[in-house]
């Protein structure tokens, strides 16, 4: 499956979440990939069906497991690990 | 810009706090003081730490102390505290020595400031310059200097 719209969560959808968001836009325009939405919110007011591919800190892997895709984060602030665990993911589309 | 949402006088040096509620407590008082937030905001966010951990703690000696907009939050702004004496908000928690705390009143509008902190975050050059800085004039600059730079 194509992704086409990535969402960035964590609890209050305003901290670590926009963070991230800002992080993944970047990426994206690191590896070239265009035609991506990229949005951020709270955990609580996303759902399985909110997006093609989560984005969330380790503290959040037990809420998320019901997903369909999601990239964990250990280290929330780095832009290297995002890089490689995104690639992975877009490479299997 | 940074400097939309921070003053020189709510960036301070702290030389130690006593457990993690204080260092939230001490991160928050200037800006319940000046009415940014009132007192339920930082009573929520203990309330929240206790119940999922510390959420606010990213990396090495960074916690980026918030919670939600409807917790409390009157009006957007930062404030920033260096800890002399790095605090553990939980066993398994990265020490911190940089508080930074934020009050956002939607989930976008303080976009710039963010990407700043992301900026600032990921470099640890940066954050043990800020720790080690001389006093909170010397922070108030550097972050200026700093936010100026990733913002051109």
């Amino acid at each position: 499956m194509k992704i086409k719209k990535i969402m960035c969560c964590c609890g209050s959808g305003l901290g670590s979440s926009l963070m991230v968001r800002i992080n993944v836009e970047k990426v994206l325009k690191n590896l070239g990939v265009s035609g991506v939405t990229v949005e951020h919110s709270s955990l609580s007011d996303v759902s399985a069906n909110s997006a093609d591919l989560f984005v969330v800190g380790k503290d959040l892997e037990t809420f998320t497991k019901s997903f369909p895709k999601v990239i964990t984060l250990d280290n929330i602030v780095s832009i290297p690990e995002l890089e490689e665990k995104m690639k992975k993911v877009l490479e299997e589309e | 810009m940074i400097l939309d949402m921070l003053k020189q006088e709510n960036v301070q040096i702290v030389e130690r706090v006593s457990d993690w509620k204080e260092a939230i407590a001490v991160s928050l008082q200037s800006l319940e003081e000046q009415n940014y937030v009132t007192k339920e905001y930082g009573e929520s966010i203990i309330r929240i730490t206790e119940e999922m951990g510390p959420y606010y703690v990213l990396t090495e000696d960074v916690a980026l102390i918030h919670g939600r907009p409807e917790s409390g939050v009157r009006e957007k702004q930062l404030a920033i505290t260096v800890l002399r004496n790095p605090i553990q908000f939980s066993e398994n928690s990265y020490p911190v020595r940089l508080l930074v705390a934020l009050a956002a009143t939607d989930p976008e509008s303080h976009l710039s400031v963010m990407q700043t902190l992301a900026e600032l975050f990921m470099s640890e050059g940066s954050i043990n310059d800020l720790v080690n800085a001389e006093d909170a004039k010397q922070v108030y600059e550097y972050l200026v200097e700093f936010d100026r730079k990733v913002q051109s």
